[in-house]
């Protein structure tokens, strides 16, 4: 993509802002970039202005302002903790762990925007620990899979065939 | 004070310290501006107070309703604390006598558990915070989830709720007007730079705060291996930029490293602003091989204990503070 303001460089800086639910996009190059104020902070690798994390979130949802999301999603309310969007919207903070069940489906876009993926990957607590039988057997998996994707990309169909199977009776497919 | 600054640390010569802190949170009740004034009690600080203040342990508690406001913002200045937990009443700290670990009660989330180290060491700035965060995990159940992980307050802290931060004192890339470079850089490596006091705070001495921005769907060992691998890589590139200037500036540099070096050891009074501003230069200075007072370690040890709140006592005016910071910069700079 071309930069919006000279038309000639390559686009590398990509900002999207979305205030109050409209969405502005604005596509330049590192040269271009100096000329708008609002960019001079820097940017992140996921195309954002590289506010910090808080305002970031604030910002998508248009927060602080009387926001559409917040509006129509004024009436769910967390079970355990009574919070609504709306409460998040003010403070960029959830009310309790919760939260994060009741307003998965407005969380995970912003989620997907900010981090490298919406599935986590690391340490997990001592008494949530896998069994080590399963732990072994998604081990495995996920070495047939990648193996898999080797014998697509190399084009040796027989051998994915027979990998693609006993992925499926390991999952009981 | 700041006993974790230690003498010969790894790239003490650009590094200041390393800190890596886990947030966490206990399941089943609210975040920390939600909670019931029972449950915070009962269910938050009880049980860390058990585990790490029982009988014949070190650590010490201080509850922030105990503590005046000065006395809260000098723990901030030693980065024992952080600003958030500065206005919370029904906030406490956990520290071990030397300050270097820290867990931070009712701040944001539950839980914030810091380790303090000097020089650049991520790897153990996340051991040792990790080894906190397992032992306080056998007194609770912290709340968690298959899909986000550790589940805190602020979304921008979910799945591993580690962030690992380095002070870094880059005079060359200050001097070079290269900090606005280095933001877009590292922003699109998922790391950001801010003030010396983290979120929102203005740098000091031009001491920045480099630390990871993602913490979802990433690892603790890729965050501690990012850190080490693109900071590593700026300490070098700041190493380079200071060669480079002192290179194309000789006369300039060293005529402003010694003025500071003159003001520091003869100024009768000095302000905070004042200080830091020349203890950066002789820093700077002294990492180039210009004069060598003392070491760099020592010079950022003063950075912090001449700080306003940490320095202030009781019924002693503006000018005599000022008077008092002069002296104990002349007692450590030869």
């Amino acid at each position: 993509m071309l930069c919006n303001d000279c038309g000639k460089n390559e686009a590398t800086i990509h900002s999207i802002n979305y205030i109050n639910g409209e969405k502005s996009e604005l596509h330049v190059c590192a040269e271009c970039a100096k000329n708008h104020p609002e960019l001079n902070f820097g940017f992140n690798s996921f195309g954002f202005n590289a506010l910090e994390p808080t305002d970031l979130i604030k910002k998508f949802f248009g927060l602080g302002n009387d926001s559409l999301i917040g509006q129509i999603a004024n009436e769910i309310h967390c079970k355990t903790c009574n919070s609504t969007l709306s409460d998040f919207n003010k403070t960029g903070l959830f009310g309790c762990p919760d939260c994060y069940d009741t307003f998965a489906e407005e969380i995970i876009p912003v989620l997907q925007k900010t981090q490298p993926a919406v599935s986590h990957k690391g340490n997990v607590p001592v008494n949530k620990e896998q069994d080590p039988e399963d732990k072994e057997k998604d081990e495995k998996l996920q070495s047939l899979q990648e193996k898999l994707k080797k014998m697509i990309s190399e084009e040796k169909y027989e051998e994915a065939a027979k990998i693609r199977d006993e992925i499926k009776a390991m999952k009981g497919e | 004070m700041a006993q974790w600054l230690k003498d010969n640390s790894s790239d003490s010569d650009i590094v200041i310290s390393t800190r890596a802190r886990i947030a966490r949170n206990v399941s089943g009740i609210p975040f920390p501006h939600k909670i019931r004034n029972t449950d915070k009690e009962e269910l938050v600080k009880r049980p860390a107070i058990q585990k790490f203040c029982s009988n014949g342990s070190d650590f010490i508690l201080k509850e922030m309703k105990d503590l005046s406001q000065n006395e809260r913002n000098a723990l901030v200045e030693q980065h024992v604390i952080s600003r958030d937990l500065v206005g919370r009443d029904d906030g406490a700290v956990i520290t071990s006598p030397d300050g270097s670990i820290s867990i931070m009660l009712m701040e944001e989330d539950h839980y914030r558990i810091q380790y303090l180290t000097g020089g650049f060491n991520p790897e153990e700035a996340y051991q040792v915070a990790g080894n906190v965060e397992k032992m306080l995990g056998s007194s609770v159940s912290y709340a968690y989830n298959d899909r986000f992980g550790y589940l805190t307050a602020c979304p921008t802290n979910l799945g591993t709720g580690l962030r690992i931060g380095v002070m870094m004192h880059l005079k060359g890339h200050v001097l070079s007007n290269n900090i606005k470079d280095l933001q877009s850089g590292l922003g699109r490596l998922g790391l950001t730079i801010r003030g010396a006091y983290g979120e929102g705070s203005t740098p000091i001495a031009d001491c920045y705060q480099i630390s990871n921005q993602v913490t979802l769907g990433i690892s603790e060992q890729e965050i501690v291996q990012n850190i080490r691998q693109f900071v590593g890589r700026l300490i070098n590139q700041e190493r380079d930029v200071r060669n480079i200037l002192y290179k194309n500036n000789k006369l300039e540099l060293e005529d402003s490293v010694y003025r500071a070096y003159g003001i520091l050891k003869n100024a009768k009074k000095m302000s905070s602003d004042e200080a830091n501003r020349y203890l950066s230069t002789l820093s700077f200075g002294v990492s180039l091989g210009i004069m060598k007072p003392c070491r760099e370690t020592d010079i950022y040890r003063l950075m912090i204990e001449t700080m306003p709140a940490t320095l202030r006592r009781e019924a002693e005016t503006a000018i005599e503070r000022d008077i008092r910071r002069a002296e104990i910069i002349q007692k450590v700079i030869d």
